[in-house]
């Protein structure tokens, strides 16, 4: 009987010993979330695929390698590289324009492979006409007001052919260009074709163990070591203030690891940066996790390791969206570095990526270019996603009360939504509802906010029970001292002493 | 009343540790229960500072707290280092038994109960600011806990400062040993094992 009692107790334990992996994401949801703890949670999908357009449907023959997307004034420009052109959409995706070739002092000269166009809010149409090795400016009326070939400079090496691959400008006309195989940074051309010098380069770090290595090795074997490089840039976007954001996907893999590792906030290694005019990177990385994109890996033959960034986009309200060239997965974050939602995926199924290449917002719908499919794909919000949208501009306008109703909306559609708790508990703090606010920033997991709001609550619960604390208090310190004096007068008289 | 005096005891070693030690090996003042006592207590403490800790001072998902996994991080060390100091003394002639080394590894776990309860109660109570101050006595605790240990190591075996030391080191050394050893003998039986299962399987198969 007792030892059928210790099997019973044993296969308990035992039962509680066995490991049960908390699930990762092995099955394919096309949207969730990370929780704080680096958990994949399904969410509900922000953006849905509404419509997916090839050149047929813009009433053109069909699009070949397109590069690049661009809009303005709810234009939209696709940079179809593989025929040479540039088509010019209403938002209904009817082809109304299209730009083939330019006259340059009175001779006709073709696009040749282009990769970008920009368009200034004077309507000034900027092409990257990379085959050309040139940039042309063009009026509104698409006459050729400037062609900005390879700038002369020391710092540019005379060999070197000028590839521009993504352009944006300026207010003043200067011109940002990333071009082909120049890692330096980003070229600042002005207005006339003058080269200013590179922006935003990313920093070099060579580690201790690498500088151990080269002085350890030969000449020969120093050539053949990878160089020490700055990472290219591959894509740059400039948003309604006038800040570069610029992507990269050359990153140090184990760098990358690390930086989700230890939640590191610092812009050492970072896919997407926001630049200002210095050229230093002031992007916020306030959420559990940096910017990245993928936090957990679901690893399945040749897709594995993180997320290659290759293209942002930015709308009015600092709110932006990264692309992710393996996954075909879009992240969008808020202003502060939180993570928002995710969609999108690769695949053979209507509405799946191929080859994701740029993204652009065309109103409240994104847009996706497929370079591999020749198609463009477009989302469009559903309710939840416009919930968190809305939120997030009412938080920004510092209407908390506004934002929390919304957010309310967001969790009784995902109750896993961490940054619902945290805007809910922002507005419970704003109205001296303490209590609620701590509950609400720990459902968060918002140390921050819970620290700061407990601040106020402790000082609250203490003023509120002064008296009774006060008495507590001194009540104990008298019984303290009184039991000490009848201990020492007791062991007196016992004549008792205590080695201790 | 015995044992309780022998975990009064425990309060004692911890302000003066060399008498405490050397009192606890000659003069039998403290014993296995109370030594027991206090390991259960520190299994406590611990899976209580994981389980109360307040809310800024959580490191892990506590969806993913597992009580035996806790009272392992705390047991399985323990009773390494014993094994661990045990086996290198016998060679190196210490003069303590394994009884002993018991007794003092776990008497001088006591700073860790006794700081760390109380800081669990400060850490409820505390902001992001203030939080320095557990993080402080938590380190005190730990600091406290390893003086105890190489004082008690120390005063079990009659060895002498740099040779404790030594002592210490090795032990650690020794329970990587015994840790590699386990790891390989289940995955060994682990192999074994698969190998006849794959074995019956096949037979299964054939016939």
């Amino acid at each position: 009987m007792k030892r059928k009692n210790i099997i019973a107790w044993l296969m308990v334990v035992i039962m509680y010993c066995i490991y049960v992996p908390s699930s990762l994401a092995d099955t394919m949801f096309t949207s969730y979330t990370y929780s704080f703890w680096g958990e994949v949670k399904e969410a509900p999908e922000a953006y849905v695929v509404s419509r997916v357009v090839d050149g047929k449907a813009l009433g053109v023959d069909s699009l070949r390698e397109p590069r690049g997307l661009f809009v303005k004034a709810g234009k939209l420009y696709i940079v179809d590289t593989g025929n040479n052109r540039i088509l010019i959409c209403n938002k209904d995706f009817q082809v109304i324009d299209r730009i083939e070739d330019v006259m340059i002092k009175g001779q006709k000269s073709p696009l040749s492979s282009p990769y970008d166009v920009f368009v200034t809010d004077e309507g000034e149409i900027y092409i990257a006409d990379t085959g050309n090795n040139r940039i042309l400016r063009l009026n509104d009326k698409k006459e050729v007001i400037n062609v900005i070939t390879k700038p002369e400079s020391e710092l540019i090496s005379q060999s070197l052919k000028f590839e521009p691959l993504k352009i944006v400008v300026d207010k003043a006309g200067r011109i940002y260009v990333i071009a082909r195989n120049i890692n330096q940074g980003i070229m600042e051309i002005d207005s006339e074709g003058e080269f200013n010098g590179y922006v935003g380069a990313n920093r070099v770090t060579p580690n201790m163990v690498d500088f151990i290595w080269k002085k350890l090795a030969t000449k020969e074997q120093r050539a053949r070591m990878e160089l020490f490089v700055p990472t290219e840039f591959n894509n740059i976007f400039m948003d309604h203030k006038g800040f570069l954001y610029v992507t990269t996907d050359v990153l140090n893999e184990m760098e990358l690891y690390q930086a989700i590792g230890s939640r590191d906030d610092g812009d050492k290694c970072t896919p997407v940066k926001k630049l200002n005019s210095m050229g230093t990177d002031i992007l916020k990385r306030n959420g559990h996790f940096p910017p990245v994109g993928d936090i957990n890996f679901d690893d399945r033959g040749t897709i594995d390791g993180p997320s290659r960034i290759i293209d942002v986009v930015v709308d009015e309200n600092d709110i932006y969206s990264i692309l992710d060239r393996k996954r075909g997965r879009i992240f969008t974050y808020d202003f502060e570095g939180n993570l928002l939602y995710i969609f999108g995926e690769l695949g053979n199924k209507t509405g799946a990526f191929k080859s994701p290449i740029a993204i652009e917002k065309l109103g409240d719908r994104l847009v996706v270019l497929d370079f591999e499919a020749n198609q463009i794909t477009e989302f469009k919000p559903t309710t939840y996603g416009m919930r968190i949208n809305e939120a997030l501009m009412e938080y920004k306008e510092g209407d908390y009360d506004a934002s929390a109703a919304k957010w309310k909306e967001v969790l009784k559609m995902n109750a896993n939504y961490e940054l619902a708790y945290v805007g809910m508990g922002r507005a419970s703090y704003r109205n001296e509802n303490f209590k609620e606010a701590l509950k609400y920033y720990e459902l968060g997991n918002s140390g921050k906010g819970y620290s700061k709001t407990f601040k106020l609550y402790r000082k609250e619960v203490i003023e509120e029970n002064f008296a009774l604390i006060m008495s507590v208090i001194i009540i104990g310190g008298i019984g303290i001292w009184g039991t000490y004096l009848y201990r020492r007068k007791r062991r007196r008289i016992n004549g008792d002493i205590e080695s201790a | 009343m015995e044992t309780l005096k022998a975990l009064k005891y425990a309060t004692y070693i911890m302000g003066r540790p060399f008498d405490g030690f050397w009192d606890l090996k000659h003069e039998k003042k403290g014993n296995l229960k109370a030594a027991t006592i206090i390991l259960i207590a520190t299994v406590l403490t611990f899976i209580l500072v994981k389980q109360y800790a307040g809310f800024l001072f959580e490191k892990e998902n506590p969806l993913e707290f597992n009580i035996i996994i806790e009272a392992c991080a705390v047991l399985v060390p323990f009773f390494l280092w014993c094994t661990a100091n045990w086996c290198l003394t016998t060679l190196m002639d210490g003069k303590g038994t394994f009884k002993e080394i018991y007794m003092a590894t776990a008497y001088s776990l006591v700073p860790l109960i006794l700081i760390y309860l109380p800081t669990i109660v400060l850490q409820n109570v505390v902001t992001m600011e203030e939080s320095v101050f557990c993080y402080f006595l938590i380190s005190c605790a730990n600091l406290w806990f390893v003086v105890l240990l190489v004082i008690g190591t120390m005063s079990i075996h009659h060895y002498s400062v740099g040779k404790t030391i030594a002592t210490c080191l090795l032990t650690i050394v020794g329970m990587g040993i015994m840790i590699f050893i386990i790891l390989l003998f289940f995955n060994l039986i682990e192999q074994m094992v698969m190998f006849f299962s794959t074995l019956y399987k096949e037979v299964i198969f054939r016939l």
